[in-house]
């Protein structure tokens, strides 16, 4: 029957202009169309309830155990020991920050043992290393040894222009605004042994921070010193051609600008070895600064913060409440919406009804 | 030089310029000249000049428009970077990025590095023309194919015609085209092979009518054998868009007479000859001075709803920016100063911000925006462009949509209105029916026959007559397949034809046993079988005249003579025929064939009148010598004839009556019900008559009418129940139960309809109010009725259903037309009877600026097009009425059917995912946005991001926005079987309940309390060990909010499927890798921001995943919380 054929030929034809029935492109593949109700998301509270609170604990009690030391050293802890009853702040302010240093001693005890690694931090307070100015004033291929003028984000510190119009090495505000205080710890009367290694990210001290073939020419004569620093960067850690110039870790450190206006950031290490074999003991001790970085002017304080670490890093409570807050409120919830849907239960869910058509039919016109 | 006679003209384009003088032009061949009002093509064989193809490059070069090669492409290789790029920046988003980007470069605002911050833009630029390309690209190709079809053209050197490609014609030259084939140019006929020297053509693509049209020679040709060969010039009108009106005057270089010539000499282009062999005929307007060309250039753009929603909450939004920004550089300049002239002594404050103060705060505050610049959500509107799209290509892919054809769209801004239609405005005929017409019955001499075997078995001749008017008074012709068979009995040649009425008639008669067998110009042949399928009498008619249809007569004739008698025969509307019946007829016939008319509509059947007469020889002879007259009138030719026409067709003999029916498409009643349950108000516009219009709107179970029994309950209307379409209410009723419909919707549908008839209102006014009939008060009575009715429906509880006619509507139209609609817009459904084209469209216009929601007007053929291009979205239906259309509609569907999976499941759910998608872009945006600025508050208001430039640009437009496009284009907030089993749910989407006003303010306070808990946790659970520095503060930020707004989208999209699942996913991925390859590879990428190993530092900190993950679930617990609380207590979806 040629017409038949014909036909289903026909049919085939229609059929190849139709869209390929494959489950992908008619979209069939699975779909999950959940409607999450009082019902379905009971599971889901008690569980984020069930598993927030001891995570909280947890956290807690970590930070709980982390020990820290804080000493505010911005003023009256922080007297002078060549003029009397000056703190070392207003021995700056004096000499209206020419330059000069002062030096103080500051008594304190440690109530218990801080054991296992201790870290050495310098604190400032409402310092904004984070200000869009100077958060750019840097240029990161200078610090990567690399000849050329410095960038012009280094302004208003790209060169000595009013002097002998080199560029200044490192260049930029952060670099001239580096933390140039010296502290360091007394226990009774010894010295409290401590390194200025390993304090930097190692990725940037191998990687970001490099410097330049003849260095020594390269930061004292073709380069000027930052305005505000007294050495040059190469004069930084003289003994330790490893960690001067633009490689010196306290440099590395300082470059890498805190994220807010209170921060703190990794001083020193303590190294463990003979008495401070398992961290530092109880006792007397005794901080002694050498006091250059002035902060008074914009209401800036400084710490010196003794603290060990834990998995969780530093000490900081707030995480673990609010693990813990954030459960206790999902276990109310629950209870809530188990009772509502206990007594719930009898009536049936509201169902789009007719009187609901009815007040649409007449399609409010204006 | 020239004697020139300036002839004004009525017509309203141009003045025409008669140049008695053609020496000088006809010195060119094929020269035209188009001056501002001077448009001469002039012919002139002699001259000899070079070969086709070289003369027509010359050609081109001097006159490029007048060649016939179209072009609609809007970019050359040259001009497509300069004027593409030109054209996208007239969008305010370009320009606001570019504003943005140029003041990134003032080295005092720089808030970005300014490589980076191109990118954004960069990428919308390239999509966008790389889209315009593709379409640019495809419309070339049409052009070139178009271009390159073939034609016969005259050659001067060969004197014959030889095969030329469309795009080589110019103005002037003399084509020839053969049967079936498509018009090149617009042409002036010359000759033609048909020796009636006319010719039929298929306007269909041009007006969507399916009727031929036929075209003659102009008078001055007429005698000429080879015009091809003569000289003369045309003068005409300048090139114009008007396609039913042409004007010129042609002047032979051998003799000084001035001929005419109109619109009847003009073949368009696009149009298809039919029938006749050949025509030749010279190129008057050519390529893209063609009428139909000009015409066609007209394009509006439709705008959906959802963009005034858009632009409403974008206000909104760059309020909340402006705030922003201002608050910020207040702060700014507020906490810089506080430090007095200690401020040269702080390492962190470079600038003296005592100098200069307004210009400090202006420029903060600029930095502000351009830090804060998503807060707008301008690429909004370049995802939407992309998503719809993409939405619409979807929707074609819907099997469900397709029947012969996929439905096509012309429009991609509208699909979110799709789900917000409260009105459709529908055609009839085409539409809601198959024009697909079937025989019903026949009312001869007061009785109803639906088959031959009930004919009667003796001769009688009111039978004969009827008979033979079908078979002979039509315009159908045939195709003898097997012209040898003629001699046998049961030959049956295929009838041809545009009108589907004769056609479907004339075959009637043929199986009643009047067969027409052959037909010419001048002679029919009917074979008349007997009753007893023996023996056979072959008749020879000729046919002395015939006075084709029109619109205004509503009827045709055709004057025959047999056997030395003279008949006319005519069929046509009751209305038309009814008046010009002879006195002698048997009134009782008439009453009876009057009643058995309105049982024919009462069925939804279309009936004809069919009548005849006999003409004595003087007769004829007086009358046709005025016809003649009139057929050869210069002027109101139309009207001359049909004035003629008149004049004979009196006195008429009444024969009896056809039914015919126009099916109903399958699934109309059911796609109606549905629709009317989904609270969509239906009007039915038709220019059929009331009854049939009440019966169709019945059978497609529009209204719900308390039926009439019919006591002749025959086999005419069991036949109409066995059919698909069912007419009467219990049928109906059983068939909405049959229907998977949720309780509710059945319970709708079950009530019953109560109309309420303009007409009849408007009687009982009068009666009332005791007014005579006067056309001055009209506008009183209008207005009273109006009240009226609209006092009705507000007591009326059942659904109401207004019926008004084209008489009536008229009156309103003129006087009180918003009324009327507000009135109107009140039923359930309207139906409007005999209503015209530009009624139709003026309804429309009304309406759109009357009703809240919005318009869908569906239609098929040409004189709905001025409805579907007036409403909001417009509809065609592929049918039998042509293209136009479907040219016109925004989407073209194949059935009326196709409405319910457009409207209640693609336009519900496009609008669903389009309101999600912009509320998401909203929220998501002001999230990232009020993080930044959280951290303005502990960066002394500085403007530092503290995200990389790259996240802070890449973030919105690269990473997050895969998961909520792929919601917008695959989510379903309901299957599309719930869909359209619970029709009521549409009203979820018609209301605009997906996005509300307050909508906007829930998402802005999900994304502060977002932003809050991303960054404050971050902030305090990192600040005691604050020795976090700025970049990787930045990627914990950039990070939480990642995993936050990803899963977020999981959250809301009420469909977790592959898509949403693989694109969260992939986003995910993109945003991992593109940081590990960064942080590793950028060591000095720019002078202050390079991450350098900072993600790998972050990763191997476990704070960093407790953190992440309490944020994740705290910021997202509000809205999980009240979803399902919501869900719970009233989604009305559930």
């Amino acid at each position: 029957m040629p017409g038949q054929g014909e036909t289903e030929e026909d049919h085939e034809q229609q059929k190849s202009k139709k869209p390929a029935d494959t489950a992908f492109k008619q979209q069939r593949l699975p779909a999950w169309q959940p409607i999450i109700t009082a019902n379905t998301a009971l599971p889901v509270f008690l569980i984020i309830g069930l598993t927030f609170i001891p995570i909280g604990i947890v956290l807690v009690i970590t930070s709980e155990r982390v020990l820290e030391h804080d000493i505010d050293y911005t003023d009256t802890n922080c007297m002078s020991t060549t003029a009397a009853n000056t703190t070392c702040a207003q021995a700056l302010e004096n000499a209206n920050y020419t330059g000069q240093t002062c030096t103080c001693r500051i008594n304190f005890a440690l109530d218990k043992s801080f054991d296992g690694d201790v870290y050495f931090y310098y604190g400032l307070i409402n310092y904004y290393q984070n200000h869009r100015r100077y958060v750019r004033s840097r240029d990161d291929n200078q610090l990567l040894g690399k000849e050329g003028a410095a960038a012009s984000e280094c302004q208003p510190f790209q060169k000595n222009s009013t002097g002998s119009g080199k560029d200044y090495a490192p260049c930029g505000a952060i670099a001239n605004s580096k933390f140039n205080d010296t502290l360091s710890l007394l226990y009774g009367s010894e010295n409290v042994s401590v390194t200025n290694l390993g304090i930097a990210w190692s990725t940037d001290k191998a990687v970001k921070f490099k410097n330049p073939d003849n260095a020594s020419n390269y930061f004292s004569s073709t380069h000027d010193k930052p305005p505000n620093w007294k050495l040059s960067a190469w004069e930084l850690d003289e003994p330790n051609p490893e960690n001067n110039g633009y490689q010196n870790e306290d440099f590395i450190v300082w470059m890498r600008t805190a994220a807010m206006p209170t921060f703190r950031k990794l001083y020193r290490k303590l190294l463990r070895n003979s008495t401070f074999q398992n961290g530092l003991p109880k006792g007397d001790y005794t901080l002694v600064v050498t006091y250059n970085y002035p902060v008074t002017s914009f209401a800036g304080r400084k710490q010196f913060i003794i603290s060990t670490t834990s998995w969780m890093g530093g000490k900081n409570p707030f995480l673990g409440w609010s693990y813990i807050a954030v459960g206790i409120v999902c276990m109310i919830t629950f209870v809530v919406f188990f009772i509502l849907h206990k007594t719930w239960k009898i009536n049936n869910p509201f169902t789009y009804q007719m009187a609901s058509i009815q007040n649409n039919q007449r399609i409010t016109t204006t | 030089m020239g004697n020139f006679v300036f002839a004004p003209l009525l017509h309203r384009r141009s003045k025409l310029i008669i140049n008695g003088n053609t020496d000088e032009t006809s010195m060119n061949s094929q020269s035209s000249t188009a001056e501002y009002k001077d448009y001469r093509v002039s012919y002139d064989v002699t001259s000899n000049i070079e070969s086709y193809p070289w003369y027509d490059i010359k050609n081109r070069k001097k006159h490029k428009s007048q060649t016939n090669c179209i072009r609609t492409t809007r970019y050359n290789i040259l001009t497509f970077i300069p004027k593409n790029l030109f054209e996208q920046f007239h969008r305010v988003a370009n320009i606001y990025f570019a504003v943005l980007i140029g003041l990134n470069w003032v080295p005092m605002i720089n808030a970005l590095a300014k490589t980076v911050a191109f990118i954004p833009l960069t990428v919308i630029l390239v999509i966008t023309g790389v889209k315009d390309l593709v379409e640019d690209l495809k419309r070339w190709r049409s052009d070139a194919k178009i271009n390159k079809q073939l034609t016969e053209v005259y050659d001067k050197t060969s004197r014959t015609f030889v095969q030329c490609k469309w795009q080589d014609l110019s103005v002037g030259s003399i084509v020839r085209i053969r049967a079936d084939q498509t018009v090149p140019a617009d042409i002036l006929l010359l000759s033609s092979a048909s020796y009636e020297s006319t010719c039929y053509l298929d306007t269909a693509a041009i007006d969507g009518e399916t009727n031929l049209k036929q075209k003659i020679i102009p008078s001055c040709f007429l005698n000429i054998s080879k015009p091809e060969e003569t000289k003369f010039e045309l003068h005409c009108d300048q090139p114009n868009e008007d396609i039913y009106h042409f004007h010129g005057r042609i002047t032979f270089s051998s003799d000084t007479n001035i001929y005419p010539c109109d619109n009847n000499n003009i073949l368009l282009r696009g149009c298809v000859l039919r029938i006749t062999d050949y025509v030749d005929g010279i190129i008057v307007y050519a390529g893209n001075q063609t009428k139909v060309i000009r015409s066609s250039k007209k394009t509006s753009s439709k705008h959906s709803r959802i963009e005034k929603y858009i632009n409403r909450d974008v206000l909104c939004s760059s309020v909340i920016l402006i705030f922003l920004c201002l608050l910020g550089a207040g702060l700014s300049l507020r906490l810089e100063r506080s430090f007095g002239n200690k401020w040269i002594y702080i390492p962190f404050i470079l600038d003296n911000p005592f100098q200069n103060a307004a210009g400090h705060f202006f420029t903060s505050a600029l930095r502000f925006v351009i830090l804060f610049q998503v807060m707008v959500p301008i690429a909004l509107y370049v995802s939407l462009d992309i998503v719809r799209v993409l939405q619409m290509y979807r929707i074609g892919r819907d099997k469900n949509l397709k029947y012969d054809h996929s439905i096509s769209c012309h429009t991609f801004t509208i699909n979110e209105d799709l789900g917000q239609i409260g009105y459709i405005f529908s055609d009839k005929t085409g539409t809601l029916t198959q024009n697909e017409l079937i025989f019903r019955a026949v009312s001869i001499g007061g009785v109803k026959y639906s088959n031959r075997s009930e004919l009667p078995n003796e001769h009688d001749p009111l039978i004969h007559q009827f008979l033979t008017a079908l078979a002979i008074c039509n315009t159908s012709f045939m195709v003898h397949e097997q012209r040898e068979l003629m001699y046998r009995l049961d030959y049956q040649p295929k009838y041809e034809g545009d009108n589907a009425d004769d056609l479907v008639l004339c075959q009637a008669a043929s199986d009643f046993g009047v067969r027409m067998i052959s037909r010419s110009a001048k002679t029919i042949v009917v074979r008349y079988i007997d009753s007893t399928d023996t023996q056979k009498e072959d008749i020879e008619y000729e046919i002395l005249c015939l006075l084709p249809f029109d619109s205004s007569r509503r009827r045709m004739s055709i004057i025959v003579r047999t056997n030395n008698k003279i008949y006319l025969y005519i069929k046509g509307a009751e209305t038309s025929i009814l008046p010009n019946l002879s006195d002698s007829n048997d009134q009782d016939l008439k009453t009876i064939t009057e009643q058995h008319g309105m049982d024919f509509a009462e069925q939804g059947y279309r009936s004809l009148l069919v009548a005849y007469r006999e003409i004595s020889f003087e007769d004829f002879e007086n009358w046709f010598e005025q016809y003649q007259n009139a057929a050869n009138a210069l002027d109101n030719h139309e009207e001359a004839i049909a004035d003629a026409a008149n004049r004979i067709e009196t006195n008429l003999i009444l024969a009896g009556l056809t039914a015919v029916e126009d099916k109903l498409q399958d699934g109309v009643p059911k796609a109606i019900a549905t629709l009317r349950c989904a609270g969509i108000k239906i009007w039915l516009l038709t220019g059929d008559k009331q009854a049939t219009a009440l019966s169709t709107a019945q059978a497609a179970s529009l209204i719900n009418m308390a039926q009439k029994v019919h006591s002749d309950n025959d086999s005419l209307s069991s036949t109409s129940l066995s059919s698909s379409s069912s007419s009467s209410s219990q049928n109906n009723e059983s068939v909405i139960t049959a229907w998977d419909f949720s309780e509710t919707a059945q319970a709708h549908l079950k009530q019953r309809t109560h109309m309420i008839y303009y007409k009849s209102q408007l009687n009982e006014m009068d009666q009332q109010s005791d007014t005579q009939h006067q056309a001055t008060i009209d506008e009183i009575r209008t207005s009273e009725t109006i009240a009226r009715i609209s006092q009705d429906i507000t007591v009326q509880q059942l659904p109401v259903c207004l019926v008004v006619t084209g008489d009536d509507l008229s009156l309103i139209l003129r006087y009180r037309p918003k009324e009327f609609i507000r009135v109107a817009g009140q039923c359930q459904s309207v139906i409007l009877c005999r209503v015209s084209a530009t009624q139709k469209r003026e309804l429309v216009t009304i309406a759109k600026s009357v009703f809240e929601h919005r318009i869908l007007a569906i239609g098929d053929g040409a004189n709905d097009v001025g409805m579907i291009r007036r409403s909001h979205c417009g509809v065609a239906v592929r049918g039998r009425e042509g293209s136009q259309a479907v040219a016109a509609g925004d989407f073209a569907v194949d059935r009326f059917e196709c409405l319910l999976n457009l409207l209640l499941v693609h336009g519900a759910w496009c609008f669903t995912r389009t309101s999600e998608l912009i509320l998401y872009t909203f929220m998501h945006n002001c999230q990232f946005v009020l993080v930044i600025f959280y951290y303005q508050l502990f960066n002394a208001y500085s403007g530092t991001a503290c995200l990389h430039s790259v996240y802070l640009v890449l973030y919105t437009s690269l990473f997050t926005v895969l998961p909520q496009c792929a919601a917008a284009l695959f989510d379903e907030h309901i299957s599309a079987e719930r869909a359209l089993r619970e029709p009521e749910l549409y009203q979820y989407t018609l209301n605009g309940k997906s996005y509300r006003k307050h909508s906007y303010w829930i998402n802005i306070f999900d994304a502060i309390w977002q932003s809050t808990i991303i960054f404050f946790i971050n902030y305090y659970s990192y600040q005691h060990q604050s020795n976090i520095d700025v970049l990787s503060f930045g990627f914990l930020l950039t990070f939480s909010m990642m995993t936050t707004s990803l899963l977020h989208v999981l959250i809301q999209t009420s469909r977790i499927d592959w898509s949403v699942v693989g694109s969260t996913i992939l986003s995910f991925l993109v945003f991992i890798i593109f940081t590990l390859i960064y942080d590793d590879v950028c060591v000095a990428c720019s002078p202050y921001e390079n991450p350098y190993k900072v993600s790998y530092r972050t990763f191997r900190q476990g704070r960093f995943w407790f953190v992440n993950l309490f944020i994740l679930i705290t910021a997202l617990l509000p809205r999980f919380t009240v979803k399902c609380v919501y869900n719970t207590i009233r989604n009305p979806l559930n």
